[in-house]
């Protein structure tokens, strides 16, 4: 019998495309709970949480073959595209904030970096990748992307102008995805205000 | 690409990362992106992927155990769908690529990169525009499949229902000396040529499956049964699988597979 242990970590969803079929249960017990938190984080009203994580998983199984080992993990390509259904869902979504609804504990900042789940080489470089962003970008960073939190809540929560909060989020990101790039290459990253 | 242009689309794709684009903001980002195809849309979204799952606390949720039943009764009716694209899915771990571009800007999801690389320089000389049906078409088919004993036949289906709802179609093709074939389509919607068009690819057992041969470009004027010549760009040696994409007008030499009309598979 197949189990986990034996599953290749990028195995799943290149044959969830082929139509394998024994494939879906391995992958719900590697990835359900994951994006069911993952929606949680984002759904503003608890009702249509269900609704967001079966939309996801539809969208996985259609899109399954898209998926390409040789330029990502499994992982950041299932939570990216999971990110992605989110954030399109939240656009259709009346924007009054209601996080409130849920519990304090599924809203509340709760990344410690030190309790981070090990998934591979690509988590283990973006981890380090995230010393060369300011204290400020990786803050903004973690309320953006992990509580799924809008530039206006978190304006509001860090008393920040809106400007300034994009700003972060810009700069971070695109310095996060520069220093892996360099990390994956090779190169030299040089630190956020100095040399490393 | 300009500086300007290149920190205005990394600006874009970081904001549509983090969820935050207006309408006004997405057009602008699609005509910034169709001005730079060869810019990475993708890469600022991996990047939150990534960020978002250093941060995956060791404790996961629990999925409600009925809506994972439903998850899984969607999965079964929608995963064996996936078996007709499975030819089209990426070569076995031992044919993929050792080294690993993490974000890198000039690779996109699609798998027949490296074909058109290959096949860049013969798609672009005398590309021919297939027309719908025609009397002569119908007629060639009949005549080929009069005196040609050698022919194979491949049925196909549509195995995206959003593109060709119910399109069906057979391929009839003789490799060797004659390469000479035709598409009997059935349902395959009626194309704008302005807008989009018809491409077909041939998998030949000869080459690696990342290297499909261009078998050219045509358009449905009607939606009725039409039938179409194919006209390989170069030679098929053991046709194994023929796939139409739906392209940009003048076709391209690298399909991202985004829009697949049809799957025809000998195997």
């Amino acid at each position: 019998m197949e189990t986990e242990a034996s599953s290749e970590k990028s195995d799943l969803l290149v044959r969830i495309g082929q139509g394998d079929q024994s494939a879906v249960r391995l992958f719900l017990d590697r990835y359900g709970g994951w994006i069911y938190g993952l929606a949680k984080r984002y759904t503003r009203r608890p009702e249509d949480l269900e609704d967001a994580v079966q939309e996801i998983f539809l969208h996985l199984w259609t899109n399954a073959h898209r998926f390409n080992p040789s330029l990502s993990s499994e992982m950041t390509f299932v939570t990216m595209l999971a990110r992605r259904r989110l954030i399109d869902r939240r656009r259709r979504e009346d924007r009054t904030p209601v996080l409130d609804q849920f519990p304090a504990d599924v809203c509340a900042p709760a990344v410690e970096l030190s309790t981070v789940l090990e998934h591979g080489e690509e988590v283990s470089r973006a981890r380090e990748a995230l010393q060369f962003l300011s204290m400020d970008q990786r803050e903004t960073l973690q309320m953006a992307i992990f509580q799924g939190m809008t530039h206006e809540e978190i304006a509001r929560k860090t008393n920040s102008p809106l400007g300034t909060v994009k700003t972060h989020l810009r700069r971070g990101l695109i310095r996060l995805r520069e220093v892996l790039d360099e990390a994956a290459t090779g190169r030299r990253v040089i630190a956020e205000g100095g040399a490393s | 690409m300009s500086t300007a242009d290149e920190m205005r689309l990394m600006d874009l794709l970081a904001d549509r990362a983090v969820g935050e684009l207006s309408v006004a903001e997405q057009a602008e980002l699609a005509e910034l992106l169709a001005r730079h195809p060869e810019f990475d849309e993708n890469s600022l979204d991996q990047a939150a992927a990534l960020f978002a799952s250093i941060a995956m606390p060791e404790t996961h949720e629990s999925m409600p155990e009925d809506l994972r039943r439903r998850i899984e009764a969607q999965a079964n009716r929608i995963v064996p769908a996936n078996r007709a694209k499975n030819s089209l899915a990426f070569p076995s771990s031992a044919a993929r690529e050792t080294t690993r571009s993490l974000l890198g800007r000039s690779l996109s999801w699609g798998g027949w990169i490296l074909a058109a690389g290959l096949l860049i320089g013969i798609s672009f000389l005398g590309r021919e525009k297939g027309k719908g049906t025609s009397e002569s078409a119908a007629r060639k088919l009949e005549q080929f499949l009069a005196t040609e004993k050698a022919y194979v036949r491949a049925d196909g289906t549509a195995p995206d229902l959003k593109i060709a709802a119910g399109a069906t179609g057979s391929i009839y093709w003789s490799g060797g000396q004659r390469q000479e074939g035709y598409m009997k389509l059935k349902g395959v919607p009626v194309n704008d040529p302005a807008s989009k068009q018809y491409q077909l690819w041939i998998f030949d057992k000869e080459r690696d499956e990342r290297y499909p041969v261009d078998g050219g470009l045509f358009n449905v004027d009607s939606s009725g049964e039409v039938i179409i010549p194919i006209t390989p760009k170069i030679p098929v040696k053991e046709a194994t699988m023929f796939v139409i994409t739906r392209e940009p007008p003048g076709g391209v030499v690298v399909s991202d597979r985004k829009e697949i009309v049809l799957v025809a598979s000998l195997k």
